[in-house]
């Protein structure tokens, strides 16, 4: 739960250089390392780029341990330092790809092999719709529902208004909803 | 058929747990990450004294070997740099591409010069038209294909679709191109607009011998919001007058406003109620916002009320336009100018507008680049280039060929750019051939 969280590691508010970082940085990474890569996964949906990000992510969090002040809780603070991490990582990669690697054509068998993989690897059917949800609706039905962040934590982490976070959830939650009939009508007897 | 509709909170409990069967984040990439940073810190007080002490004789070291005779040639590193680099090796350090599984209805104008001259004899001045249409770019077994195209606009609302006509009527006082809605799976009604001068009690100067052209432009066509521009130039047989309005409306607002009277000055622009105003929008508060935008023309008593505006595109994005409507005179009773509106248009207006990357990265990659779009799902990039619709997959590169190329007319511009995901795709490809008549798919679509 997030209040243990914020109890336990309210010490980083007052950690200086010469705190054992490595070892808060193995407190972290214990208690929300899950946190972090099912978020980067969230928004990238491919493990080994998950996995990037999760290790780009808690090397910036290591790198800024003296940085935080505690005016965000710890969970929120990663998840925005993921989700930069991620957005960043993602340009990175189309540029990389767009002038350096253009002559790969598309669709090739890697890719159809991970998604089959990953296909099968999905904790239920409404992980896997909501997944095929637009990033802007998925992520914030993800912080919702599966981070349990308030309307203003959700704010922080998106770098939207609050009133922007309630339209779009209402949004999202809509558009989950009518997957979730759907999937309700599809194995539904004939 | 489902007995009741799933409980909105059932979400917190099916997402309670991870994406995935099996937890990402394992103990082999926790010591990958500490592992990562114990090496980082090695190197780095290694290498900090070194760089000092050795970084003076490197620097007298190199100044004396250095072969200044081949300065001239190439360096072998410059040579590596162009050498090609082979393709699997990039590859596999890279996110495999995403294939497309996102359709585009995208929605075009094409502006024409006027049909009739005008302005002598009498007769008013013709007005610049606009002409338009919308294709259905869709997967098609895997490839990109253009499933459908026809002429108007067609617009998905709620369930269903509407079609967006321009049509054209000619009396006796003048050409009149005016926009009409209506559900695309029924025909257009038959209301049209008045222009009978025994019809209003208008404000104007007009005379009952009034001859005038009027053209509706469409700027944005985007879930239930249309901005129009609307022209006029009439002839009162003594003297010319010109008017321009802008309106934002909804589609039923538009519907219901077919039966409009046309001539300006038979109903001023402030008895026009059916619109969509900014307050609309961003609630009552706006006033200081439009206050602080400076006027056109100081000391001149021009209004912005957030009652005339509109949506229109620009490089990358859409943006809101604001008008300061100016101090009537009689040759022009309607005029604006408009200014740049300084906040973001908000999701219900333009849903998906984000773009992958910046507009300079845009144009960094493709430099004749006019305007791009990208899809909600990031696998599609649509860059407008050379009178060129070019449709590339995530992550392909600008001087290879792009999965599909759709020719622009000249001057063509964006309307509308809608998206559809997940199952809605397969029923746009359904639905909207349906709505736009069959065109066989060319060589090479």
């Amino acid at each position: 739960m997030e209040t243990t969280g914020v109890h336990v590691f309210d010490y980083l508010k007052y950690i200086s250089e010469t705190t054992d970082q490595k070892t808060i940085l193995r407190n972290l990474m214990e208690t929300y390392g899950n946190d972090v890569w099912n978020y980067a996964f969230s928004i990238c949906r491919n493990r080994d780029t998950a996995d990037d990000i999760t290790q780009d992510a808690f090397l910036k969090v290591y790198r800024n341990l003296t940085t935080f002040r505690g005016d965000a809780a710890v969970k929120t603070w990663l998840l925005t330092i993921t989700r930069n991490t991620a957005y960043d990582y993602l340009r990175k990669a189309f540029w990389r790809k767009v002038t350096l690697v253009g002559f790969i054509q598309s669709g090739g068998t890697s890719q159809s092999a991970e998604s089959e993989a990953v296909e099968q690897l999905y904790a239920s059917d409404i992980w896997k719709k909501v997944l095929t949800l637009s990033p802007k609706y998925r992520e914030i039905l993800i912080l919702h529902a599966h981070y349990h962040l308030t309307t203003k934590e959700m704010a922080a982490v998106l770098g939207i208004s609050e009133g922007t976070v309630k339209s779009r959830l209402h949004h999202a939650r809509l558009k989950a909803l009518s997957l979730k009939e759907r999937e309700a009508l599809e194995h539904e007897p004939s | 058929m489902s007995t009741n509709p799933p409980d909105q909170d059932d979400f917190q409990q099916d997402l309670e747990s991870g994406p995935l069967r099996r937890e990402g984040f394992t103990p082999r990439l926790q010591h990958n990450i500490e592992d990562k940073i114990r090496r980082s810190e090695r190197i780095k007080i290694k290498v900090k004294p070194l760089l000092v002490a050795t970084g003076f004789g490197t620097f007298l070291l190199a100044a004396v070997l250095f072969p200044w005779s081949s300065l001239h040639t190439r360096s072998d590193a410059a040579a590596l740099l162009n050498s090609p680099v082979p393709a699997e090796a990039m590859y596999s350090s890279l996110p495999a591409p995403v294939p497309i599984s996102t359709a585009l209805l995208i929605g075009l104008r094409t502006e024409h010069e006027p049909a009739v001259a005008g302005g002598t004899d009498g007769r008013p001045k013709g007005l610049r038209y606009s002409t338009y249409r919308t294709m259905l770019i869709a997967p098609i077994r895997g490839q990109l294909r253009k499933t459908s195209e026809g002429e108007g606009i067609l617009m998905p609302y709620k369930q269903n679709f509407w079609k967006i006509d321009s049509l054209k009527q000619t009396t006796k006082m003048g050409e009149i191109r005016y926009l009409s809605a209506h559900m695309a799976d029924q025909p257009a009604g038959p209301e049209r607009p008045t222009t009978d001068n025994a019809v209003g009690a208008g404000a104007g100067a007009a005379t009952g011998t009034d001859a005038f052209n009027h053209v509706e432009t469409l700027l944005f066509a985007g879930n239930q919001y249309l901005s129009i521009a609307e022209s006029q130039n009439a002839w009162d047989g003594t003297a010319a007058r010109q008017g321009d309005r802008l309106w934002v409306r909804t589609l039923p607002q538009l519907k219901e406003n077919q039966g409009r009277v046309l001539p300006f000055a038979k109903k001023p622009a402030a008895a026009d109620k059916n619109h969509v105003t900014l307050a609309d929008l961003y609630g009552a508060g706006l006033g200081g916002e439009l206050a602080r935008i400076p006027r056109v023309m100081q000391g001149l008593p021009g209004e912005i009320t957030g009652q005339n505006w509109a949506i229109q595109r620009e490089p990358g994005r859409w943006v809101g336009k604001v008008a300061e409507t100016l101090p009537v005179s009689a040759v022009s009773p309607d005029r604006y100018v408009v200014h740049d509106f300084p906040k973001e248009l908000p999701d219900k207006v333009v849903n998906h507008d984000d773009l992958c990357c910046t507009w300079t990265d845009i144009h960094a990659a493709w430099p004749e680049a006019t305007d791009a779009l990208t899809s909600p799902m990031n696998d599609m990039l649509v860059v407008f280039e050379d009178g060129k619709l070019k449709f590339y997959p995530y992550g392909q590169a600008p001087g290879n060929a792009p999965q599909l190329t759709i020719d622009l007319q000249p001057g063509e511009q964006l309307v509308m750019a809608q998206w559809a995901t997940d199952h809605y795709v397969q029923e746009w490809v359904d639905k909207v051939a349906r709505y736009l008549p069959e065109r066989p798919m060319a060589a090479g679509e």
